[in-house]
């Protein structure tokens, strides 16, 4: 999953502004892919999950609360998550004024590994972390106080 | 990027409404001000839990925002943490009738949602005030309640 990837704007509001991940050579983003995937449509919690989704961009922040820390311990790879329906979606949480969304299902095992699509979704959102810490320690990458990313927002995967 | 097919799926997201909105909105308030409420006494949701002897996934699933608390387990919250947690609007009319506006330290401000000016002060002209910091310039933030406008103006000298 080590490719090369561009971070856009998903959606901004008055609270946060969230980003997602699109991968090089792919035509829809990962957040994007998540929204469209027809089993997370069909889910009786995904209206909700689009309640605290808006609510965190206009009222309340990304308050660390509402993410499940996922990813190895120290990384910032969360899933964003809706109990009632067993939604996951993977981010790398920055603040909470910004988050950048990937990829996600509806889980339906006990443990991530064991589902092919969430694992690939969880283990892509480790490498936009890995490439953003290096990026961070070499002082190219930046995040203001509007959760607006400041530095770069194209990785290229040779770099990383 | 295919931006056509990308409007479309964010559009279809926006569109989506939850018959849980007004649920979910008092239950991310309530995660909002514990939340806030931790930070500023320093404790842990473990802390928290010990202190008001409720379970600690009880409290992480308040946290999370999915939360269904009884009003006991609020005020056992509440007691421990030294703090209101829901803090009903009519518990500040008295006061914006008697002056016809209130003062709100800064910090405090988040608590006071537009929907919380609009509906219970909506007959009174209501002015909500209160001193904002940013950077070297100070501001006064305005609340309108009746025409739910927000303005930012510098704060007379």
């Amino acid at each position: 999953m080590n490719r090369s990837f561009e971070l856009v704007e998903f959606f901004s509001g008055r609270k946060a502004t969230f980003y997602t991940v699109l991968f090089d050579g792919e035509e829809t983003t990962e957040g994007d892919k998540f929204l469209n995937n027809e089993q997370v449509k069909q889910n009786q919690a995904f209206a909700d999950l689009k309640h605290y989704f808006f609510n965190m961009l206009e009222k309340f922040g990304a308050q660390q609360q509402f993410f499940k820390h996922e990813g190895r311990q120290h990384d910032m790879v969360r899933a964003y998550y809706v109990r009632r329906g067993n939604l996951r979606w993977y981010c790398v949480y920055w603040s909470r004024e910004m988050v950048i969304f990937g990829n996600g299902g509806v889980k339906k095992v006990a443990k991530t590994q064991d589902d092919e699509h969430l694992k690939e979704s969880e283990y892509a959102m480790r490498w936009v972390n890995q490439c953003i810490e290096k990026a961070l320690e070499e002082g190219r990458f930046g995040v203001d106080y509007d959760g607006r990313i400041t530095g770069i927002t194209t990785f290229n995967a040779e770099e990383f | 990027m295919d931006k056509q097919k990308t409007k479309q799926i964010r559009e279809e997201f926006k569109q989506l409404e939850s018959s849980n909105a007004r649920l979910i909105d008092k239950q991310m308030e309530i995660s909002s001000q514990i939340s806030r409420y931790l930070q500023q006494q320093g404790l842990t949701q473990k802390e928290l839990a010990q202190k008001a002897d409720i379970g600690e996934s009880q409290l992480s699933e308040i946290m999370r925002g999915e939360g269904n608390p009884t009003l006991k387990t609020l005020v056992k919250l509440e007691e421990a943490l030294g703090q209101d947690i829901i803090v009903a609007p009519s518990f500040h009319e008295e006061k914006v009738r008697k002056k016809g506006f209130m003062h709100i330290p800064a910090k405090q401000l988040e608590r006071f949602t537009m929907e919380m000016l609009g509906e219970p002060f909506g007959e009174i002209s209501t002015r909500i005030v209160s001193g904002l910091d940013q950077g070297n310039i100070t501001y006064e933030e305005s609340y309108e309640s009746e025409s739910k406008q927000r303005e930012k103006l510098p704060l007379a000298s």
